[in-house]
């Protein structure tokens, strides 16, 4: 199983790898965001601090969900899922390794943001970026989980680059609110509060989907 | 047309009198309160919306669970009936609730962890009724909600946790004071009142499905 | 607004709500009925 889930993982990042075609969509999507961000919130003057952690969010949020959207995009093209549950990969295994490919591929945009956020919005991010990037690897865990998790469920619908957000938004609320609170304390040089919130939120997200993912994909 | 149950009529006169009842404690009975005046009465009518809500949400999480295990019809019809008559009351509870707030707090809304909670909640399972109305029909789309109405119900202590963690605690709307006893009666009655008012909507709305399911069925038959 | 208006506009409006779902609900059996008249137009028609 675990040898599984590892090919699974390594096929997914391969293909990527050639095609490119979730990554640069969605970084040009964050590229995007955090300019017209600049005209939205007043990013010159000392309140701009204010805006920061919850504009990053924000704009995570929009640009993991547009990947997460795709999740199974390929698999449902070429109807590959029932091939590897017919294989004997389990169900849990599909949701692992898709997830971790997810989490990976989120995790860039990311990170990926942070640069964006200090040159655009002259955000002093230097001594900080270790603790970011920590914020942003463990929040991306439930992200990844969950939305793929909702990404199987709409995998057949037409409707998914819709339904994804009114689904998937409100249940990773819990996990954005911490997240934001992290951000914030560690960008306004205090000790980082909230992680063990996004870790015990991760942990439970990923219980839940682990449990209700053979529901998603038996039927 | 909707399947009877012996004695409906009945029944449906004995909620009749209950609501009367409940509205009659609710303006005639109950005394007017000191601080808020006239206006603490919605909150009879808001706190049975929130029982019935989360009595009926839960509910659907109950049958949805059945119905991924079991896969029989009855259980999924049941649970659909219960979400939405849910839903129906976590927009009653919103409203009431917003209402009650302006004379009260003077705004329509704020973003303590109550209010933010149950507003995630409508948000959710607006995308439960948006999911069934496209794919309600399919047996697919019925695991997904059943799916979405237990992930959305569970997810909603997180929410409440969450959100209470990080952005305080709004003053408490049912001081340690106490309840007056004409006032407990009313409460009371109340809800009860709104909850035999959910079961009846629930009933009728299972009523509904379990017919459309086997018109459904039928129609399929007749194509061959 | 007086304070007596917001107690009436709240029960009011959730009366309101009460009857805009029973008249969804109202729809559906209509919609149901005219289904079931369809399908039992249809059965002499099936018959040999």
């Amino acid at each position: 199983m675990k040898v599984c889930g590892w090919a699974l993982f390594k096929k997914d990042l391969l293909v990527e790898l050639r095609t490119q075609e979730s990554l640069w969509i969605s970084l040009l999507f964050a590229l995007l965001l955090t300019v017209i961000g600049s005209f939205c919130f007043p990013t010159t003057n000392n309140l701009a601090q204010l805006w920061i952690p919850g504009l990053y969010w924000l704009i995570y949020i929009f640009a993991s969900t547009i990947i997460l959207t795709n999740a199974f995009r390929q698999e449902q093209s070429e109807g590959s899922l029932q091939a590897f549950l017919l294989a004997g990969v389990s169900a849990e295994t599909l949701l692992l390794s898709k997830a971790l490919y997810q989490w990976l591929l989120i995790s860039m945009i990311g990170l990926i943001l942070w640069p964006l956020f200090a040159v655009f919005y002259q955000v002093p991010i230097a001594a900080k970026l270790p603790r970011l990037i920590l914020i942003l690897l463990l929040t991306g865990i439930g992200f990844a989980l969950l939305g793929t998790f909702c990404a199987a469920m709409l995998r057949a619908s037409p409707l998914r680059q819709i339904f994804m957000p009114l689904v998937f938004f409100p249940l990773i609320l819990p996990l954005v609110i911490p997240a934001i609170y992290a951000t914030q304390s560690v960008l306004a040089d205090q000790p980082v509060r909230g992680l063990e919130v996004i870790l015990s939120f991760d942990l439970l997200f990923g219980a839940l989907a682990y449990m209700l993912f053979a529901h998603l994909v038996e039927g | 047309m909707i399947p009877s149950i012996k004695g409906s009529n009945l029944l449906l006169g004995l909620l009749a009198l209950l609501l009367v009842t409940a509205m009659a404690l609710v303006f005639f009975f109950a005394p007017e309160e000191k601080t808020q005046g006239v206006v603490q009465k919605i909150l009879y009518l808001h706190l049975a919306a929130v029982a019935a809500m989360y009595i009926c949400l839960f509910l659907g999480l109950l049958f949805a669970a059945i119905f991924l295990a079991s896969k029989q019809a009855w259980s999924d019809a049941l649970s659909v009936a219960s979400v939405e008559v849910g839903y129906l009351f976590t927009t009653a509870v919103l409203l009431t609730g917003s209402i009650w707030a302006k004379p009260v707090w003077g705004t329509w809304w704020t973003w303590d962890a109550r209010l933010t909670t149950t507003l995630l909640i409508w948000l959710i399972f607006s995308a439960y009724m948006l999911l069934r109305y496209h794919f309600g029909h399919l047996h697919s789309g019925k695991v997904w909600c059943a799916i979405l109405a237990i992930l959305g119900f569970l997810d909603v202590p997180l929410i409440h946790y969450s959100v209470r963690l990080f952005r305080g605690i709004h003053p408490r709307v049912i001081t340690a004071g106490g309840i007056a006893t004409p006032m407990l009666w009313t409460l009371l009655v109340t809800i009860v009142a709104l909850l035999a008012l959910a079961a009846c909507l629930v009933y009728l709305r299972y009523a509904v499905e379990m017919l459309r399911q086997r018109l459904q069925q039928f129609m399929l038959m007749q194509e061959e | 607004m007086d304070s007596a208006n917001y107690l009436a506009l709240a029960y009011l409006v959730f009366w309101l709500l009460l009857v805009g779902h029973v008249g969804k609900l109202w729809h559906q059996v209509q919609q149901l009925r005219r289904d079931l008249d369809r399908l039992l137009s249809k059965q002499p028609h099936t018959q040999p």
